[in-house]
């Protein structure tokens, strides 16, 4: 695109000419007066030519990052002298997305400030420019700049893990496990078997029988200890809703998360819970009950945290109101946590009929706390007794059928202890 | 890269759009001291309202037009306050307008893109004062034919030597 005279050069030109020579022409030199500073200025902002048409280059910024990180972004312009002002779309410091517009002088180079607050998927750098030659008079532009898209990953906070049900087929790892091994944690005092080991012989309790019965050396005892074995834990996320907590809002779709809302509690306490158990060397799964094609099963170590932060964004980008929740694919013997509002008694149904498959089965209410009725409407603050009397009930409905409810990470996490 | 001109908050674009407002009242206020009201007073009042709204527009030309004609025909002498205050409150709308044409909604504004333009204005405005000055040394009366020719070649150079410079960009 090339330049182009604005309203300003009109102005300037047919104004400042105009007036001119109609004040010589009758013989008026007020006319004549008004009319100079247009045309000198005119005049003057052109005597610069302004050269070929500028070109505008954003750095380059890292394809994914983390929520809550920053990267500083530099811009490089390429423009001639004549050029007064190049207004660029850049991002601010306090502006989400791509920025507003900003009006700056010609330089060579720019230097602007990204941050991510909010995780998600998104457009966050849009170098939409116009360039300008002096007193606005000439204009190149405006063109659309190249859009850079972003995967912002929820900040990995790992919540301090607690005990978990082990896996019946796990050989190693931190949980204790009902069965004998080579654990820590003593298990009984037994008389000698054939298969123990020498080594497993409690001296002290074997002479203390010994003498009890008044034999030389009584019946051999070995000290019994657990196994210790790794679980499994899989992290159910109910994406069909997202909530936050001006109910006024419920029936308006956010674009994209709503930041504190269920979903963005739920994903970051998935995260925190993953990093911990990871962390750990247990195993964790994950599984979005609106679209189950979109769960990831149980793995351990950092990549497999990456990828569960990966598939969150995935999960979120995709997150939408589905009927009916589906919550398969458990690995026997493994930790359910579902974090959901419970706004709904398919949530329930879906809960209570794992539960009644012997899934051990945490459930982690992410309903804002402060609900605040629709100020715009009388029956606000009815709708929101309503809904908090049908959640409560689907809280009994749970504990009526032995699975806990929690309210945050730490108290599910005591929870899923008391389930050993 | 230590030359590279840090990008930070700025001030919002809506000042420029006020600093178009004002040099437009205050053309608006020196046609009313100037005595110009009726028809002209209040069509120039709606055209200093339109001129912030629709600052990529012709409306400002009609306005300059418009207030440097009332104030000339008006004006008892040549020279009078109402055109003194006129000539940098014209080109201050000029300059404002075409600022505030090329900026969006919502736009930031950083100062330092303003200080070659408003120094050059303030060159400009320091050359019609000379101007003025020289011209209230003048005698009035008939003008020489032969002056009133010189004078309207160069209006003839002036609007050629900007239609030559605009063309010059190509």
């Amino acid at each position: 695109m090339g330049w182009r005279g604005t309203d300003a050069l009109f102005r300037g030109a047919v104004g400042g000419v105009g007036l001119v020579t109609a004040g010589v022409v009758l013989h008026r030199v007020d006319l004549v007066l008004v009319g100079a500073p247009l045309l000198i200025g005119t005049v003057v902002a052109l005597v610069v030519p302004v050269g070929r048409v500028p070109t505008v280059r954003a750095g380059r910024v890292p394809r994914t990052v983390d929520s809550g990180g920053s990267a500083s972004l530099a811009v490089e312009v390429d423009a001639g002298p004549g050029v007064e002002f190049i207004a660029v779309r850049l991002p601010g410091p306090d502006a989400p997305g791509p920025g507003p517009v900003h009006l700056l002088p010609r330089a060579a180079h720019y230097a602007s400030r990204l941050r991510w607050d909010a995780w998600g998927e998104g457009v966050d750098l849009r170098p939409d420019h116009l360039a300008a030659g002096r007193d606005a008079l000439l204009i190149s532009g405006p063109v659309t700049g190249p859009e850079g898209r972003r995967t912002v990953l929820p900040v990995a906070e790992p919540v301090p893990p607690g005990p978990l049900p082990p896996r019946v087929a796990g050989l190693v790892g931190v949980h204790r496990a009902p069965r004998p091994g080579d654990g820590t944690e003593l298990r009984a005092v037994r008389p000698f078997q054939l298969g123990d080991r020498v080594r497993r012989i409690d001296w002290r309790v074997t002479l203390r029988a010994g003498a009890a019965t008044g034999l030389p050396l009584g019946t051999l005892h070995v000290r019994e200890r657990h196994a210790e074995a790794d679980a499994d834990l899989v992290l159910a996320l109910d994406s069909r809703v997202d909530v936050g907590a001006e109910l006024a809002d419920w029936s308006i779709g956010p674009e994209g998360v709503r930041p504190g809302g269920s979903l963005d509690t739920a994903v970051r306490a998935i995260v925190g819970l993953a990093a911990g158990y990871l962390r750990q060397g247990d195993r964790v799964g994950l599984v979005d009950l609106g679209r189950p094609q979109l769960g990831l099963p149980p793995g351990v170590g950092h990549r497999h945290l990456l990828r569960i932060r990966h598939q969150l964004v995935a999960c979120a980008r995709s997150a939408g109101w589905a009927p009916r929740p589906v919550l398969r694919a458990v690995p026997a013997g493994a930790v359910v946590v579902v974090l959901t509002p419970l706004l709904d008694d398919a949530i329930v149904d879906c809960v209570i009929g794992a539960a009644r498959h012997g899934a051990a089965i945490v459930v982690l209410d992410v309903l804002p706390k402060d609900l605040r009725p629709d100020p715009e409407t009388e029956w606000g603050d009815v709708v929101r007794r309503v809904v908090l009397t049908e959640h409560r009930a689907r809280r009994a409905a749970l504990l009526a059928h032995g699975v806990p409810v929690a309210d945050e990470v730490t108290t599910a996490l005591r929870r899923i202890g008391r389930r050993r | 890269m230590s030359d590279a001109l840090d990008v930070g908050r700025g001030v919002s674009a809506l000042w420029v759009r006020a600093a178009v407002g004002a040099a437009a009242a205050g053309i608006v206020v020196d046609l009313v001291l100037a005595d110009v009201a009726g028809l002209v007073g209040w069509t120039a009042a709606v055209l200093a309202v339109l001129c912030v709204l629709l600052p990529a527009s012709p409306v400002a030309l009609l306005l300059i037009v418009l207030a440097a004609v009332a104030v000339a025909v008006g004006a008892p002498a040549p020279f009078s306050p109402a055109l003194l205050a006129l000539i940098p409150l014209t080109h201050a709308l000029h300059l404002s307008s075409g600022i505030a044409a090329v900026l969006p909604r919502g736009a930031r504004v950083h100062g330092s893109a303003l200080v070659a333009p408003l120094r050059r204005a303030c060159a400009i405005q320091l050359a019609v004062g000379l101007i003025v000055i020289v011209a209230t040394f003048l005698p009035t009366g008939p003008t020489p034919p032969a002056v009133e020719l010189v004078a309207l070649l160069s209006s003839a150079a002036m609007a050629l030597a900007v239609i030559l410079l605009e063309r010059s960009r190509r």
